[in-house]
């Protein structure tokens, strides 16, 4: 597997002593025209105020 | 985790260069070595010094550094065991669970649709579609799979959030190169996984760390008003 010591586990090489690696482009549409979509973090302490008590569905 | 940064343009760097490897992207290397040495037929994939094809994963490089995601490497960012269930792609005339899903979601209607449900399910709902299975469009209809990943929480039954993840993300690629759908869903728990890689610190070391360079940006929190 693709792991180093300093990255722990993760798959991210950093120094492996390889050359830098180039990838060629896999998409056809312009970097501009992509929207990165993030997730929502979610106040369940807000929530629960407003009488929506979702924690007990997510948290255990 | 999820309210740290997101690193718009990494992701994006990240995204146009990714590419999927898969049982059929593996034979296809060996078709490729063979055709090179055709002594190599037959070998194992050891003996044509390729490495063993174990797992689904997405390859891609962020400023000329390897980046690998799989199940197990999400498992690990978001500190999840890589277990539960798992339904996807289920028929949605046929499948049981049309069954179970309608006698616990929606009883009296026939289709379970956004502004019938309980305020609970509104919000876990959204829930789903905000941060689980990002997706882009209305809210207002609900696919078979996504209701049977609402009745896995609402039955407090654990689901493999990172296959599903995983899934999902293998999923929107795959759309993006075939379609250029637009989206690129988890930009957080992509940056998560860069940052946890040490990538960042590298980056840092050769100075390109200036929030406009890493496109960084922050979201709306999910509370009472939504």
């Amino acid at each position: 597997m693709a792991s180093s010591s300093s990255s722990q586990g993760v798959s991210i090489q950093i120094d492996s002593g390889e050359s830098y690696v180039f990838r060629p482009k896999t998409l056809k549409i312009d970097k501009e025209n992509l929207v990165v979509q993030v997730e929502t973090p979610v106040d369940f302490i807000s929530l629960k105020h407003h009488g929506v008590d979702v924690s007990s569905y997510l948290l255990h | 985790m999820l309210n740290g940064p997101t690193y718009e343009e990494l992701v994006k760097h990240f995204f146009v260069r990714a590419s999927i490897y898969d049982f059929e992207a593996a034979k296809l290397e060996e078709t490729e070595k063979i055709l090179i040495d055709p002594s190599l037929e037959g070998k194992t994939r050891e003996e044509m010094s390729l490495k063993e094809f174990t797992r689904t994963e997405i390859h891609s490089s962020v400023l000329g550094i390897l980046v690998t995601i799989s199940k197990e490497v999400i498992a690990r960012a978001i500190g999840c065991p890589n277990e539960g269930n798992f339904q996807w792609n289920l028929n949605a005339k046929t499948s049981s669970w049309l069954e179970t899903t309608r006698n616990l979601l929606h009883k009296d209607t026939p289709t379970l649709v956004y502004k019938n449900m309980s305020p609970e399910l509104k919000i876990l709902q959204k829930l789903i579609q905000e941060t689980f299975l990002l997706k882009g469009g209305g809210t207002d209809q609900l696919s078979l799979d996504h209701k049977v990943f609402l009745y896995h929480l609402v039955k407090l039954e654990k689901v493999n959030m990172p296959k599903y993840t995983f899934n999902h993300m293998f999923w929107a690629l795959r759309e993006s190169q075939h379609i250029r759908r637009r989206f690129i869903p988890y930009g957080r728990l992509i940056s998560e996984i860069f940052h946890q890689g040490k990538l960042l610190q590298v980056l840092k070391t050769v100075g390109v760390v200036a929030d406009s360079q890493l496109g960084t940006m922050t979201r709306k929190i999910m509370n009472g008003r939504t």
